[in-house]
């Protein structure tokens, strides 16, 4: 499956194996999850979230000038 | 499908805080974040009810949090922000304070270092001698206390977070900087002398993660651009060091910020200097010497 992850303006289409959870997607990516706090369709969701075909993803830094 | 709830409720849970062994909803987390701010600036007598407040603020998560908070909890607030003249930073970053202000009705100062100091932060680093944060850091605060008194405030809230705090801890005692720690706390200057503005911490307890959640949760808008001056190295290992065992021992961050708390009166007590207040020679701000340190700054660069 494929879903769409935007971090800052940034939008890439990445593909997982169905069923994947958030967790596998930060891992894709190379994002820690302390680092970031991540949407799925406009909801804030934990890391254990189970992700669908076209999710739209949004991760949030956590680390930048207060 | 198995969704994780809330530990007080039915609700899907938006965050996990394991210093806590809590996951809680949108709603709990808000009241809990919120209850545990209200909880830093009493314990700490951080503000009286007829205090005139004013909030640093950058256009930042942390800032913007703080300034939204203070508001809502109905204290006399007015945000101040320092223009340090970084182009591609603090230009983008105005419009957002500037956005939740009108929002919120609430009156914004701005203070330019080209006002103050005749240059601007890019303009200062071409004759550097040290790291651009170091100027910026001390003009900054020197700015930051003058602009708090200009606009009569008795108290200067500062967007501090845990993770700035504990960083800050973490470095000073590893550098053995014990004077500086014991200047450092909830409550800075606590010196009775009308020309410092009390600083105060209230976001102290709260992490990063927290603040860019209760600002989501919230709707803030707020910059995420980065400063183009890259930060200390040191502290980058500090923070990364931090986040580990914040995973590995939930409770880490709290911990070391408590454990300070704790020390504080001690510190204070062998190393701050009791010498007096004096004005500065050449701008009459206040100083432990003769020049403050800005001034001192001021000519290294011209
Ligand atoms: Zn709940
Ligand atoms: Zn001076």
């Amino acid at each position: 499956m494929k879903v769409e992850v935007i971090i800052r303006d940034k939008k890439k289409k990445i593909t997982l194996p169905d069923n994947s959870r958030m967790k596998s997607l930060l891992e894709k990516i190379n994002a820690k999850e302390e680092e970031y706090v991540f949407s799925r369709n406009g909801k804030i969701v934990l890391s254990d979230e189970k992700l669908k075909e076209g999710d739209k993803i949004k991760l949030f830094p956590v680390i930048s000038g207060g | 499908m198995i969704k994780v709830k809330c530990s007080l409720c039915n609700k899907k849970a938006v965050i996990e805080l394991k210093y806590a062994n809590k996951k809680l909803c949108e709603k709990h987390f808000t009241l809990f974040y919120e209850k545990r701010v209200r909880r830093t600036i009493v314990k700490n007598s951080m503000l009286r009810r007829k205090d005139k407040v004013a909030v640093g603020v950058s256009g930042g998560k942390d800032s913007l949090v703080l300034l939204y908070l203070l508001h809502k909890m109905r204290y006399n607030v007015e945000a101040v922000l320092i223009d340090e003249g970084i182009k591609g930073y603090r230009d983008k970053t105005i419009p957002y304070v500037e956005k939740l202000c009108k929002e919120l009705n609430i009156p914004l100062h701005v203070f330019s270092f080209k006002e103050e100091y005749g240059k601007t932060l890019n303009e200062t680093v071409k004759k550097r001698k040290r790291p651009a944060c170091s100027y910026c850091g001390v003009f900054r605060r020197s700015l930051l206390n003058k602009a708090a008194r200009r606009i009569n405030a008795d108290k200067l809230a500062i967007g501090h977070n845990l993770d700035d705090e504990t960083q800050m801890i973490l470095m000073n005692f590893t550098r053995s900087e014990l004077l500086r720690l014991a200047r450092a706390g909830p409550v800075v200057g606590i010196v009775e002398d009308d020309r410092f503005v009390q600083r105060i911490k209230p976001l102290r307890e709260c992490s990063e993660k927290e603040n860019v959640l209760y600002a989501l949760l919230t709707g803030i808008k707020y910059s995420d651009v980065e400063c183009p001056y890259a930060g200390e190295a040191f502290r980058s290992t500090v923070r990364e060091c931090l986040n580990m065992m914040e995973e590995k021992h939930p409770g880490t961050k709290l911990g070391i910020l408590h454990s300070f708390d704790k020390l504080l009166p001690i510190l204070k007590e062998h190393f701050q200097e009791v010498g007096e207040v004096n004005a500065c020679k050449v701008c009459g701000e206040p100083t432990s010497g003769e020049i403050c340190k800005s001034c001192q700054m001021k000519k290294e660069i011209t």
